[in-house]
């Protein structure tokens, strides 16, 4: 397989690995010293690993959601688009599945969750459903590039039965990540029924934006599904999903907002006009309207270059909308009087003027150890994808034949 | 026919206290906390200023300060209970929300399924003060906690599965806390939530939790005790 790379593919699967490496080496130190070696506290438990969880539980979206529609809904056309719509998601759901592992205090006890089996948490739920999730992935994976026997027909009707399989789960998995957040009754700004949907939305963002990155990427590499025609309805089917994705954000902010004076409002507040405004701003202007208007203009949505470009805007855009919706649900602790929350840190200096093991006001920033180690998991997204995109690509004709068939 | 289950309540009269914080530090030693973990902690809803030595204003104009403990509240329904994914966090049939250290997986949605702060994470290998690194301090009957498990209040379970009090309860040097149980009519907790009108922080969460504040009479007017901090139903 390495043969037949050409040496900026070899490069860049280079870079990927040193990448991994060395979120490798800082989750073995985090390992070691705890998680203090984060910027997570008590005040503000969950950061940048779970920002980045359900990030990448929602890029799985897009392909997979829009190839196993094709099947469901008969649209021959983008039925070409299951190889690399399977692999994006095979490759999303690793990396989400990875990004938990270092957020957890005890990754050796995951099993516990399954022991233990509460079956009232969202978090049972999410494993068992994403863990489904990823078995038909690569399931499909299978089927489409290593099965031997069978016609190409008979691949077609086990892909058609996999979508009606792969289609209500991959709903279910937004749904339940959403959830872990959303049936939280004592963090008023998660506790919204609009959740869900707006995780969905989001996911399919996302997701789109993707595989329109894939798209721009591999435009001269024959990718099967990602030919002008298909770019160009993809490029639709995401202006689409930005506008639903304003509309209920929009929908969820203003209600509280209009209201004012709520604990809802407050953390809302600190999106429109507080301490997260810069990042609100910049995902409203540049993670939506911008990428919409790419992709509906006329001078931009033919072109491959531009979509990707909105591609890769929607996607820093729905990471962003992540920031915004997990970190405003502690800013407001509902019992905030001083001296406040327990931090879980301490000062041995015997001068303590100025230190406090309380906070009423939580704060939070990412550490070198969490960038880095988001950047690795990212990374090994990135290599499972270019290797499965190549595979797809590899054998392209034999996958054309089936949908043509 | 049937007897009635015990739900063990702590009221806490706001009347009474003083803000020694003798209740907390009693806690951190009978429980064995780790440095810069609380599991007790002593707030102050009308002062100001990272140390709360500022106090408020009352109507009149005058300072003022009041006092509220605030440790886990050992919900009825408890939001941690139904988010904790294996069972660590559990409810016992007398209404204690216990902790089992070594089920826990360190995920912390507990921490923020719970409306009220109180759950802290050991966010490092558990630190003691200089010399006494090697020491397990307060009751042997609590268990040892390693890095990665989330801890918080159990109203000091061992202690009652022995038929003691909690630690706070008993280390309150003014009779601030009263600990029993709040299904027999006839008890003090009950007697004390029904004359003195018991409220529950943040009722509106429907957590129904088993720890009564009885609201400061003397300041009664100026509180914001009445409305915000309590969600409204004093």
């Amino acid at each position: 397989m390495i043969k037949g790379m050409s040496k900026p593919v070899l490069a860049w699967l280079g870079l990927l690995v040193l990448l991994m490496l060395a979120g490798l080496a800082m989750f073995v130190n985090q390992s070691m010293n705890g998680l203090q070696v984060t910027g997570m506290r008590n005040p503000i438990s969950w950061g940048l690993y779970i920002i980045t969880f359900a990030f990448l539980v929602g890029m799985s979206a897009g392909g997979l959601i829009v190839s196993a529609s094709a099947y469901i809904f008969r649209i021959e056309k983008l039925k070409s688009l299951a190889p690399v719509g399977v692999v994006a998601a095979v490759a999303s759901v690793l990396g989400a599945m990875a990004m938990i592992i270092p957020d957890m205090g005890h990754p050796e006890r995951l099993l516990n969750i399954l022991v233990g089996m509460r079956f009232t948490s969202p978090i049972l739920w999410d494993l068992v459903v994403i863990t489904v999730y990823l078995l038909i992935g690569l399931f499909e994976i299978w089927v489409l590039f290593f099965r031997k026997a069978g016609s190409n027909q008979a691949r077609e009707r086990v892909l058609e039965k996999a979508a009606w399989v792969a289609f209500p789960v991959a709903i279910l998995v937004h749904s339940v990540t959403a959830w872990i957040f959303g049936l939280q009754v004592g963090r008023p700004f998660w506790n919204s029924a609009l959740m869900a949907p707006i995780f969905l939305s989001s996911a399919v963002v996302s997701g789109l934006g993707l595989i329109l990155v894939i798209g721009f990427v591999g435009r001269n590499k024959n990718i099967p599904g990602l030919d002008a025609e298909n770019r160009a309805a993809l490029a639709k089917m995401l202006a689409a999903f930005i506008a639903l994705d304003l509309f209920l954000l929009f929908c969820d902010l203003f209600t509280p907002l209009y209201a004012g004076g709520t604990a809802e409002a407050a953390s809302a507040r600190v999106l429109v006009s507080g301490a997260l405004a810069p990042i609100f701003w910049s995902e409203i202007v540049l993670g939506a309207l911008l990428p919409f208007v790419l992709l509906v203009a006329p001078q931009t949505r033919g072109s491959a270059g531009w979509l990707g470009l909105a591609g890769l805007l929607v996607m820093l855009g729905v990471f962003a909308k992540r920031i915004n919706i997990i970190l405003p649900g502690y800013l407001h602790p509902n019992v905030s009087f001083s001296p406040g929350i327990s931090t879980g840190d301490f000062s041995m200096a015997s001068n303590m003027v100025g230190t406090s093991p309380f906070v009423t006001v939580p704060t939070y920033a990412p550490t070198i150890t969490e960038i880095t180690i988001v950047f690795g998991v990212l990374a090994m997204v990135a290599f499972v994808l270019t290797i499965g995109v190549r595979m797809a690509a590899e054998h392209r004709e034999a996958l054309m034949e089936g949908v043509r068939a | 026919m049937a007897t009635t289950q015990k739900r063990l309540v702590m009221v806490i009269d706001l009347d009474r206290c003083v803000g020694c914080w003798t209740c907390a530090v009693a806690c951190k030693a009978e429980n064995n906390v780790p440095l810069g973990s609380w599991w007790n902690r002593v707030l102050t809803p009308d002062a100001g200023g990272p140390f709360f030595a500022q106090p408020g204003k009352g109507p009149d104009g005058k300072p003022t300060m009041t006092f509220m403990p605030v440790a886990c509240q050992h919900c009825e329904n408890a939001p941690c209970v139904h988010a904790c994914p294996t069972g660590a966090t559990y409810k016992r049939a007398d209404g204690i929300t216990g902790q089992d250290y070594s089920k826990c997986v360190g995920c912390r949605t507990c921490m923020s399924a719970c409306p009220y702060n109180v759950r802290v994470f050991n966010w490092r290998e558990p630190a003691k003060l200089e010399g006494l690194e090697g020491d397990h301090l307060g009751s042997s009957a609590v268990p040892e906690r390693i890095k990665g498990v989330v801890e918080k209040c159990t109203f000091c379970q061992e202690r009652i599965d022995r038929g003691e009090l909690p630690a706070c309860v008993e280390a309150c040097p003014v009779q601030t806390r009263t600990f029993g149980d709040i299904n027999d009519p006839n008890s003090e907790v009950s007697r004390l939530i029904r004359e003195r009108g018991g409220v529950q922080l943040k009722p509106e969460f429907g957590t129904n939790p088993s720890v009564y504040y009885l609201p400061p009479r003397r300041k009664r007017s100026q509180l914001a005790w009445d409305d915000e901090n309590t969600g409204g139903t004093v």
